[in-house]
């Protein structure tokens, strides 16, 4: 048994350890530290939503497409302007990035994660097993992935589930087949051979050594999703069957910027301008962890 | 390598059939269907005797395997049947939409590998140095670029500086080939540049790997001009996953032709597609999700074989 008091010693030396070995990964990667440094900033703009602007996000407060800097009808200032029905832009920004975010993390954890499972049981099955759900991924990676979203979406509701579950599907054909192509020279390694030998059920081989495995390239799958995710949702908002207003995302904020930019350029900008930051970031972020956590997939993408 | 291709065009087989079942189901999960909009275009009440005669016509009130077997045999007689809302044959549509959508999607990839392939090698020779950094600072931003964001962008500074507005008019390519193009070279070069951005560090990665490789050293000892070891012996090998990648890339380059014609004001399938969707249009739907499907599988199938056929490093068992 480990005293009370020793405990307390081992953990900031442990903190400490995590610190200076992150430090180093930093250092050594400072393109995905930059990355990871504007992720931080946004999600805190993102945060604090209500307490940075004074402003409701469903209020008009002035004219259409209100220029940056200006004040609305009572005298507020609109820092980024107003949009086509004279919202405050910056309060909307904040609170689209709650909705993009929630869909651009969940779509992609939802979507590699059945990616992973699929391909990992294709592949430690093989045989018939394999030759089916193969096919069935051919089909769903030969759909352009919007086609599938504007069906799914519609079929489920505009909701940010709705929209969620659209754009996991355009992860899991993809995802499947890569964790499949590196869990095929995985069953082929002794160590699962030898697992086999002793005993081991299938289930415990997937669970307990292929996932473990193929972890690295789910992660490196679910970050490069994570910035299509937020760019499938702009898209698929932009053609009117995304999350529906009121709720604001920053695909929706830019739905009608092209009927209105003639009004104020800013309203087309800013938001598409955010996606492309966040994305930028998230790429960073994502080049550098595969750099870090598999050096075979480098320079691939 | 016969073998092989006998092999994968025999899957073909498989795969039309489950794309086949999958844009049958796609189109019955939308809620409601054709009639009550074709009805209520008519009048303000829903007249629920009209709704079911059009249903009846249709065949929508049959069991849904009826309707499966019935589209399955429609498909098997090489006929994809008429749209639901305005009778015309799906085969027409698709005739009439594809060359936009195609010509988009083909003309983005030329010009992302235009600017990608002399991007990437300049990238790789000069690795380190500020050519690379620049390139590859360049890249990363535009993959970051939503493409039909960058379209709209492109849209508004030439209406805003140019007063020009994307043309409206139905001709075909052959008719005015110079005017199609005209009208399709912005949207491709948003599609193109994130395509491009991802094509350039895909050579560059390809032509560090193939310039550190042996017959590289062999060929540079031999004396060769430099220039003709990068042109004559690393160049072909490091073109070929683009080509792959191309093919890999051609379903979201068409989801980029989806958006993009939209902004464009183009007479593609994209928007047909979304129209069909929102009509609940079933025939066509189908029909064009399917013809798109199967384009895209058998583009596929075809880069995969020039790749075995080029790349003379591929063993087929």
């Amino acid at each position: 048994m480990i005293a009370a008091p020793e405990r307390s010693e081992v953990a900031p030396t442990r903190t400490r350890r995590i610190a200076v070995s992150s430090w180093r990964i930093m250092r050594k990667h400072p393109t995905g530290a930059v990355g990871l440094v504007i992720l931080i900033l946004i999600l805190l703009f993102i945060l604090s939503a209500g307490i940075l602007t004074p402003h409701r996000y469903d209020r008009t407060l002035s004219g259409k497409a209100a220029p940056m800097m200006s004040r609305g009808f009572d005298d507020e200032l609109l820092v980024l302007g107003g949009d086509e029905l004279g919202r405050d832009i910056l309060t909307r920004l904040q609170h689209a990035g709650r909705t993009s975010f929630v869909i651009g993390l969940a779509a992609p954890l939802l979507g590699v994660t059945l990616g992973t499972i699929i391909g990992i049981v294709s592949a430690y099955r093989g045989g018939i097993v394999d030759l089916l759900v193969q096919r069935v991924v051919d089909v769903l990676i030969s759909l352009p992935g919007l086609v599938l979203a504007m069906a799914v979406t519609l079929a489920l509701g505009f909701s940010v589930w709705g929209v969620i579950v659209a754009l996991s599907l355009n992860v899991v054909g993809g995802s499947s087949r890569v964790v499949r192509s590196h869990a095929l020279t995985q069953s082929q390694l002794e160590y699962v051979q030898a697992a086999r030998a002793l005993g081991a059920s299938d289930l415990r081989i997937i669970f307990r050594h292929l996932l473990p495995n193929s972890m690295a390239v789910s992660l490196v799958l679910f970050t490069v999703g994570v910035g299509a995710a937020i760019t499938a949702e702009a898209g698929l908002s932009f053609l009117g069957l995304g999350v529906q207003p009121p709720t604001p995302s920053w695909g929706n904020m830019l739905t009608f910027a092209q009927q209105y930019f003639r009004f104020g350029a800013h309203i087309a900008i800013i938001p598409g301008l955010t996606i492309a930051i966040v994305v930028f970031a998230i790429n960073l972020v994502g080049d550098s962890l595969r750099d870090i956590l598999d050096p075979h997939l480098r320079g691939r993408g | 390598m016969r073998d092989y291709i006998i092999r994968r065009v025999l899957l073909l087989v498989p795969n039309l059939f489950i794309l086949a079942t999958l844009t049958f189901f796609l189109a019955r999960v939308l809620p409601g269907d054709v009639a009550l909009g074709l009805v209520a275009e008519d009048g303000s009440v829903i007249n629920q005797e009209a709704v079911q005669v059009i249903r009846d016509r249709l065949g929508l009130n049959d069991p849904m395997p009826v309707q499966y077997a019935r589209w399955m045999l429609q498909l098997l007689q090489g006929d994809l049947g008429k749209s639901d809302v305005s009778d015309i044959s799906v085969v027409k549509v698709v005739a009439e939409t594809a060359e936009v959508t195609f010509l988009l999607a083909i003309l983005s990839v030329i010009i992302g590998a235009v600017m990608a392939i002399p991007f990437g090698i300049l990238s790789a020779m000069m690795r380190g140095r500020w050519p690379d950094q620049v390139i590859r600072t360049f890249s990363a931003v535009f993959l970051a670029l939503p493409n039909f964001w960058l379209g709209i962008l492109l849209l508004l500074a030439l209406v805003t500086w140019f007063s020009w507005s994307p043309p409206i008019f139905q001709e075909t390519f052959l008719d005015a080939p110079v005017e199609q193009l005209q009208r399709l070279i912005l949207p491709s070069i948003a599609i193109g540049t994130s395509f491009a951005a991802v094509a350039t560090r895909l050579t560059r990665s390809t032509m560090l790997e193939v310039l550190n490789q042996d017959y590289i050293r062999t060929a540079r000892a031999k004396g060769l001009f430099p220039n003709r070891v990068i042109v004559r012996h690393a160049l072909p090998n490091a073109v070929l996953p683009v080509i792959t990648l191309s093919a890999l890339l051609f379903a979201g380059l068409l989801n980029g032709a989806v958006v993009l014609e939209r902004i464009f004001a183009l007479p593609g399938m994209g928007v047909e597609i979304v129209t069909a969707t929102s009509e609940r249009d079933f025939q066509l739907l189908q029909g064009l999700v399917l013809v798109l499907g199967a384009f895209v599988m058998v583009w596929m199938l075809l880069i995969d074989l020039l790749y075995v056929a080029l790349d003379k490093r591929i063993q087929l068992e």
